[in-house]
């Protein structure tokens, strides 16, 4: 699955805490980290995510990744599929 | 039919930042929570009556607020308010987050679900139709859509091939609803409840620019001076342009794997029509023809914009000096990662909006639902659209107290709405030097935005504060006095429309 760490704005900042480190051992796979030291977008496996917690500590949230699609006001069909 | 009574609902009002006041936050805001305080520590419970701003000369009833519950002195409060008075409260006491008390249970057991499949076979016939300009030339890439039973959403569609034609196979020839929408150029079709032939033709009427359509019926762009004061608009969706009757002062492309300086229009032109609705300064006119537009492209090309893409989006715009920020996005889906990013805009001085989103009706999208963001939902007006285009089937009650006025069939509605704005057939720019008529609260928050801006405009005073939440604030209590209610309930138009 992929999450996004980042920064708790709320707290008080941290360092970026070695967060290739943390990531390795956490199973976890740095996908985009243009956003250092404020977020990065990461790739784990479900059981790995309380790992990841625990190992960033305080100061980082991880959320999930959010799909957004353009929105559009087009009606669709959405019935019954017609069985020729 | 009596009038449904207001509804009361619990609120929890935070500081837009953390959850007491701080060195950084605006001193009124924890001034605020002080005196919302005083009335606990002497009965437990307060209620208070707090002023509404205003438009000069606009009355409103005064807001009753209970307070219910306090954590810390200046810190959170339970409080009830009416649903009705929520946008007055947002626009009149800005700079508070108010998060909707929230009750959990126990999880429940799991259970197995069981689905019924049926198979039926059904008998179908196939009709061919064709769509054309006026003069019979074939309109290729036009989305047609027929309902033999609406409600259900059964019925077929597709796109026109190179002659115009679509072939559709479909259960019966009485058809409820038939949609074409073309790509651009063109108005869109609607007819509804007729008997459909094997074949039938449909002609398309060409866009003119100059047509009077809702954006141009309630702000007359041609007529509005070119702005000239600096203003920074952040347009984040599938980027801009390139097209000319718009110039992008700089942006970024934040999707992962694409190039960061590739921010035009990555070909939908969702974002290019939102641009021209509140900057295009050539053949037509946007509400604010002369703010400085920038592209944050987050949508790739046919897919779907991670929350990540977006967050970076703002992350990059409060770093390039934006004062406002356009979002035509939206999710069912509450999204802490991107509300964060909204505060943290709030907290820098930048005034996020959102649109309340495109499901018929159902509750407000985030990140328009947060409180600190504008949610915007889109109003249409009878007579602003030709005959039989697509917008006609967008008409629905409530209508306004101009009954001319609607608010949107397809339009997201709630006690989150901030204001409402016209979304219903708005003329704007396409990719390549092309124009097309779209529908959406997508439009509606553009426009909402660009006025926004064209009001800011003439306050130096407020866009030359320093950035940070008194600087939001200050944007917000202005904008209040140049809102008026069209006559919808709140839950439909927020506090009103701006106006200029």
């Amino acid at each position: 699955m992929i999450v996004i760490v980042k920064q708790d704005f709320d707290k008080k900042q941290q360092q970026e805490n070695n967060l290739n480190q943390i990531l390795e051992n956490s199973h976890a796979t740095l996908i985009d980290g243009s956003m250092l030291p404020d977020m990065a977008r990461v790739d784990l496996h479900n059981n790995d995510v309380e790992a990841l917690k625990t190992n960033l500590g305080e100061g980082w949230i991880i959320v999930p990744e959010i799909k957004y699609s353009v929105p559009d006001t087009k009606r669709k069909v959405i019935g019954k599929k017609l069985i020729h | 039919m009596t009038p449904k009574s207001p509804t009361t609902n619990r609120f929890i009002l935070l500081p837009a930042s953390y959850v007491g006041s701080t060195n950084n936050a605006n001193p009124e805001i924890k001034k605020f929570l002080l005196t919302l305080n005083s009335g606990i520590k002497a009965s437990g419970k307060s209620s208070v009556k707090l002023s509404v701003r205003n438009a000069p000369n606009t009355k409103s009833p005064a807001i009753n607020l209970k307070v219910i519950d306090s954590i810390n002195d200046d810190g959170a409060k339970l409080v009830e308010i009416k649903e009705e008075q929520m946008a007055d409260f947002r626009f009149s006491y800005p700079g508070l987050r108010i998060i909707p008390e929230r009750f959990y249970r126990r999880p429940p057991l799991p259970f197995q679900e069981l689905l019924f499949k049926t198979k039926k076979t059904v008998q179908t016939i196939s009709i061919v139709i064709t769509v054309t300009d006026k003069s019979n030339h074939p309109l290729e890439g036009a989305d047609v859509v027929a309902f033999t039973n609406f409600g259900n959403r059964e019925g077929a569609g597709g796109k026109t091939d190179g002659g115009g034609k679509i072939k559709l196979d479909i259960t019966s020839y009485k058809i409820e609803r038939l949609y074409v929408y073309p790509p651009h150029t063109y108005w869109g079709f609607f007819k509804n409840n007729f008997t459909i032939n094997a074949a039938m033709q449909i002609k398309l009427t060409a866009i003119d620019i100059n047509f009077q359509d809702s954006l141009r019926f309630f702000y007359n762009t041609s007529h509005l001076p070119t702005i000239s004061n600096i203003v920074k608009i952040a347009v984040i969706d599938t980027g801009v342009g390139p097209h000319k009757d718009l110039e992008i002062m700089g942006g970024a492309n934040t999707i992962e794997g694409e190039d960061e300086k590739d921010f035009a229009d990555n070909g939908e032109g969702h974002g290019t029509h939102v641009a021209g609705i509140i900057g295009a300064n050539g053949a037509i006119k946007g509400v604010a023809a002369g703010v400085q537009i920038f592209s944050y492209r987050v949508f790739p090309k046919e897919g779907d914009a991670s929350n990540f893409y977006i967050m970076k989006a703002i992350k990059k715009a409060i770093d390039d000096g934006c004062d406002l920020i356009n979002m035509s996005l939206g999710s069912l889906v509450l999204d802490e990662g991107l509300v964060s990013y909204v505060k943290d805009a709030y907290d820098k001085g930048v005034l996020c909006f959102a649109a309340n989103g495109n499901d018929d009706r159902r509750p407000v999208n985030f990140p328009a639902a947060y409180s600190l963001c504008v949610a915007v939902s889109a109003l249409g007006r009878k007579g602003t659209f030709p005959a039989n285009t697509i917008q006609k089937a967008t008409v629905k009650a409530p209508f306004g107290k101009d009954i001319k006025n609607f608010i949107a069939d397809f339009s997201n509605t709630g006690p989150e709405t901030d204001l409402t704005a016209p979304g219903v057939g708005i003329i704007s720019t396409f990719p390549g030097d092309l124009y097309a008529v779209m529908d959406g609260t997508s439009m509606a928050c553009p426009a909402a935005v660009g006025i926004s801006a064209r009001l800011l405009s003439s306050r130096p005073d407020i866009l030359g504060l320093p950035r940070n939440q008194q600087r939001t604030d200050g944007m917000l209590k202005f904008l209040s006095v140049h809102i008026k209610s069209l006559g919808f309930n709140a839950t439909f138009e927020g506090k009103g429309m701006l106006f200029l």
